[in-house]
């Protein structure tokens, strides 16, 4: 009896903030709206941070459950990677296929192993600035030398 | 405490030494904004002498047909030397030390958001220079032309130690620009005083915070592109090695990939210089700030979407050329939006004249003259006609002379005062441009007839009859006087550092938050941390009646300037100092693998590297209260 | 004395309530994004571009790099539950993902030695042509920055996930364990990266470094730190974490680009 109640309480330990369920996300400082007067952009775009905050129930950091879950996702996406890899009568279509399943483990590991998607707006522009900046010039630069 | 207890070797310091030795070392030591921002001006102005002289000597040896001041090895060494000098060790860092003197004080912010990282990217930039500089000691000194182009500075075409100086020498000033753009772009988003919005920010920030997310996203480009020219010439890969399959336009296109944004971080930090001297001396706001600001997001935004138009004449097809013609043309747009706003800024105010503000009018004429020759060449064809003539040294150096030294010489005419209590003599000042802007055009306006009439550039000399002769030596003469013009300016900062320190806060009756304090600031630059409640704020708190709601708080002979503010600064480093000096050992020791000694150097470098990259990320902010607060 | 701390505080005053330090680490992965892709747009560029082989279809192993890539992927999830458990304030669970994230990484860093000697053997150097040249380089680099990553987290256990002088003992001996263990299965004979090695040496060597392992993190199972100490210097793991992810990111495009869409290029029809 004791020996359940104890690999509950280990289960418990590991997998959850405190006793709330997996994806209760507990409430952090940047729940906090930004000052009217400061933030990325003054007061204009709060109005509609707030409502997206809302509507996406963004939270501080998740519990270790909702990061296995992620690392499970990941590693199914690496495996069908793999696996497609082999499967010859994709044709062209792998490369488009590749593509989009590894832009999927690129978004979940920025999204939430980096937090992009707890935290503050304004990280997220500074990122996607450098990565779309990069693949603009570079798809312009390959075009430019296939030919 | 949780922290390791690193073991330092040297005792840190922690207020100021007397004495010689000990002024350097605490110059050496410092984190202050306001002490780097002069190592910065001191060092670009000894560098921009450097690089007059070896202007100087192309203009010697080409004032006449047949000349034998140079032999041509040494006449491609100095053009290149010219162009490299001139842009990485003049105009960045000059811009550099605007950002640290005027940043964190427009911002009403005590230093910059990283101070150490500050001083890491100054010695960097120091060091890197000189490594840069040491190819003359091996009478080697790069010779490709200041991009370098990749047959003719791959290995088996120039063998020698030059183009290596060039890349190991560039690799340094790439990380001090880097570490500089990261900080600056953290202290402008972070450290804004309390109510100074995004658009409330002085235009002069918003420029910087554009030049330096240029300087963050197209230093890797050239990074990699000097790894993969090093691999290389070093290590035999065949990146641009024709011979396995490389491409050598490969070079061209990540050079000019980061080529062209670079022109943008060379002119943009003077616009943003002008955008502050036009509204203080025509007493009236900047004319269409938002335009301005979006113009220049817009000027940086589209530069990454021209590069090729450096390439229209290697063959990239009609369709490239085309489609990099109309974004080339598009990106003049925002250029004279500005060019109208600020001549709008000028419309109808009352104007004071003085030098700042002579330079600052000097500036947006040149800059008109070169940006339209600039447009001329955004045709193909046209371009075709003009790639590698005169005509194109006469329009970077109408829009880099004319344009950003212009601009920088207006700032320092403008912030003088603030940065060192004095006044700069006037009358010498109206002489430096006067002298400056006639030599100038004197210098470079033949150059347009030179390249439409089909002299090339980079040639050592030319010969007889061709009907360059005159030209030349017209041109010859401008370049004398622009080199009296430096000395006029010489003078003056000598003589006015001799007169006595009554610039008072505020001698220009200016808008932004770095004149509601002394001048020269004290070392914590606030003793409060100012509330911002309007764009251009001190302005509106000098004239209330000018506002247009209520203002309240203090008025400008209110601020309180007491010394006797218990104000915690971050204590002196030397870790920066160390730390800069590791990677350029490193960096050195890649010129020649086959010498043994590189490996000795290798190994010190990368000691030291690792010392003091531990000791600087142990070393706590101040000493004293780091066992009191949890941070 | 309260007006120096208020003075203090003003001068660590922050507009965005974003941590400077974080701030300074996003800019600088938004500027990394542009280094590896100026290094894969080349290798794009480059690609079926060889002149003379081994092309990639005849050298790259698709098994073995997914395996690794699994490795990076797990020590990215080892770093997120790391960070975590410091935040929460259970500095020995965070102590053990933040060792078992560099364990993971530095498995990885193995996979690339291996492949690297591999490669080399079978005549393909940055030298032979196009693709060697291109992926040498491109990989190279991100194994630069993984090992930088791997003694980066190290440097923050020793510092900040451990207080006494024994503790830290237990760490380097785990390291040393590890190392050990590392260095047997390179000189094992199925992999040829340090060949002729007799084999009861690796077998010794290997051993001792499974029990050193054991015995250290056994011992790490408690912790001497005072409770809120591991949380006041979780800032320091984030950004290690955040630099860590960055690479990982990195590595699934190139695993991607690299591996999977060219490892079918055989030699081009027409040379260049």
């Amino acid at each position: 009896m004791s020996l359940i109640k104890k690999i509950k309480q280990i289960w418990i330990n590991t997998m959850f903030h405190g006793t709330k369920t997996y994806f209760d996300l507990p409430k952090n400082e940047y729940d906090i709206p930004n000052p009217q007067h400061e933030g990325p952009f003054g007061s204009s775009l709060s109005k509609s941070i707030s409502l997206f905050k809302k509507l996406t129930r963004s939270g501080g950091h998740g519990s270790p459950a909702f990061y296995l879950i992620i690392g499970v996702i990941l590693s199914i996406l690496t495996y069908i990677e793999f696996a497609i890899f082999y499967v010859e009568s994709l044709g062209v279509l792998m490369v488009p296929i590749l593509i989009i399943l590894s832009l999927g483990k690129f978004i979940l590991v920025v999204a939430f192993f980096m937090h992009l998607r707890f935290d503050n707006k304004l990280l997220t522009y500074i990122f996607f600035s450098g990565f779309v900046l990069a693949i603009l010039i570079f798809l312009i630069l390959m075009i430019l030398q296939a030919f | 405490m949780t922290t390791l207890k690193y073991p330092t070797f040297i005792p840190r310091p922690k207020e100021e030494y007397s004495g010689f030795l000990g002024t350097i070392w605490s110059w050496i030591t410092t984190v202050d904004h306001k002490k780097i921002g002069t190592l910065y001006g001191i060092t670009a102005f000894i560098w921009f002498l450097v690089g007059g002289i070896e202007a100087l000597l192309i203009r010697l040896q080409l004032y006449a047909p047949e000349a034998k001041v140079l032999s041509p090895e040494v006449y491609n060494q100095v053009f290149t030397m010219h162009g490299t000098t001139m842009i990485f060790l003049v105009v960045m860092p000059l811009s550099a030390a605007f950002f640290n003197w005027i940043v964190p004080l427009q911002l009403g912010a005590r230093d910059v958001a990283f101070p150490r990282l500050n001083a890491f990217s100054y010695w960097t930039f120091l060091f890197g220079g000189i490594l840069l500089n040491l190819s003359w000691i091996f009478g080697e000194a790069p010779n490709a032309g200041w991009f370098a182009y990749a047959p003719n500075s791959s290995f088996p075409y120039n063998p020698g130690y030059g183009v290596t100086f060039w890349i190991i020498g560039l690799q340094a000033l790439g990380v001090a620009s880097l570490a500089a753009g990261f900080n600056f772009l953290a202290t402008i988003i972070n450290l804004r005083a309390p109510g100074m919005t995004f658009f409330k920010l002085p235009v002069f920030i918003w420029m910087t915070a554009v030049v330096n997310v240029l300087i963050v996203l197209a230093f890797p480009i050239i990074t990699v592109a000097l790894l993969q020219l090093m691999f290389d010439r070093q290590f035999g890969t065949n990146f641009f090695n024709a011979v396995q399959g490389g491409d050598p336009v490969m070079w061209q296109h990540l050079f000019w990939l980061f080529g062209h944004p670079e022109v943008y971080i060379l002119i943009l930090p003077a616009m943003g210089i002008v955008s502050e001297v036009l509204p203080t001396f025509s007493k009236k706001p900047l004319f269409g700030y938002s335009f301005i600001v979006f113009s220049g997001i817009g000027i940086g935004f589209l530069g990454w979407f021209v590069w090729s138009h450096h390439m229209f004449t290697v063959g990239l097809g009609p369709a490239a050329n085309s489609a990099f013609a109309i974004s080339t043309m598009l990106i003049a747009v925002p250029t004279g939006v500005k060019i109208f706003n600020w001549i709008a800024t000028l419309w109808g105010g009352s104007i004071r004249i003085n030098s700042s503000l002579l330079f600052s009018v000097g500036f947006i004429a040149m800059f008109v003259i070169g940006g339209l020759s600039g447009v001329t060449h955004a045709s193909p064809p046209s371009d075709a006609q003009q790639q590698d003539t005169y005509y194109v040294v006469a329009h970077f150096h109408y829009v880099l002379f004319g344009g950003a030294i212009l601009g920088l010489f207006s700032g320092i005419y403008f912030w003088w005062p603030k940065m060192t209590g004095r006044i700069l003599n006037e009358k010498l000042g109206v002489a430096h441009f006067l002298v400056t802007l006639i030599g100038f055009n004197v210098t470079f306006f033949p150059m347009h007839w030179l390249g439409m009439d089909g002299m090339p550039r980079r040639v050592f000399t030319y010969p007889e009859g061709m009907g360059w002769d005159l030209s030349n030596l017209i041109s010859t003469i401008g370049a004398f006087s622009i080199a009296l013009g430096t000395l006029i300016f010489i003078f003056n900062v000598f003589f006015s550092t001799r007169g006595p320190k009554n610039a008072g806060n505020d001698p220009w009756d200016a808008r932004t938050l770095e004149w509601t304090i002394s001048s020269p600031p004290p070392h914590y630059n606030f003793a409060e941390i100012p509330e911002v409640k309007y764009r251009d704020d001190f302005w509106f708190k000098k004239y209330p009646e000018l506002a247009h709601g209520e203002v309240s708080g203090a008025s400008a002979s209110e601020v309180n300037n007491d010394d006797d503010h218990h104000v915690e600064m971050p204590d002196l480093s030397y870790y920066p100092f160390f730390l800069s000096l590791s990677i350029v050992l490193i960096l050195g020791s890649l010129l020649d693998l086959s010498w043994n000694g590189s490996w000795y150097i290798a190994g010190v470098g990368i000691l030291m590297f690792v010392w003091s990259l531990l000791g600087w990320s142990f070393e706590p902010v101040n000493e004293e209260t780091s066992n009191q607060k949890d941070h | 004395m309260s007006e120096v701390i208020a003075a203090h505080d003003e001068a660590h005053h922050n507009s965005t309530g974003i941590d400077t330090r974080k701030l300074l680490m996003w800019l600088f992965l938004g500027s990394d994004c542009l280094f590896f892709g100026s290094f894969i747009a080349t290798y794009l560029v480059y690609r079926n571009r060889s002149l003379v082989g081994p092309y990639p279809s005849e050298i790259l192993d698709i098994p073995l790099t997914t395996i690794s890539t699994f490795v990076l992927l797990m020590s990215s999830l080892a770093m997120v539950l790391a960070l975590n458990y410091t935040q929460r304030d259970k500095p020995v669970a965070g102590r053990y993902w933040t060792l078992i994230t560099a364990c993971l990484g530095a498995i990885f860093l193995g996979f690339q030695v291996y492949e690297f000697n591999h490669f080399v053997n079978l005549g393909l150097t940055p030298k032979t042509n196009m693709f060697g040249t291109t992926f040498f380089v491109l990989t190279g680099f991100h194994g630069a920055h993984v090992t930088f990553g791997v003694l980066w987290l190290l440097t923050y256990a020793f510092s900040c996930l451990t207080t006494s002088l024994k503790e830290r003992a237990i760490l380097i001996l785990s390291i040393i364990g590890f190392l050990m263990i590392f260095f047997a299965v390179l000189m094992s004979d199925w992999l040829h990266v340090i060949p002729h090695v007799p084999f009861n040496t690796v077998m010794a060597i290997g051993g001792a470094g499974v029990l050193i392992l054991l015995i250290s993190l056994i011992l790490l199972r408690k912790t001497s730190t005072p409770k809120g100490i591991a949380v006041s210097q979780s800032m320091n793991l984030e950004l290690s974490g955040l630099y860590w992810h960055f690479v990982d990111i990195v590595w699934i495009v190139i695993f991607t680009i690299i591996y999977l869409v060219s490892a079918k290029d055989v030699a081009p029809i027409i040379g260049m």
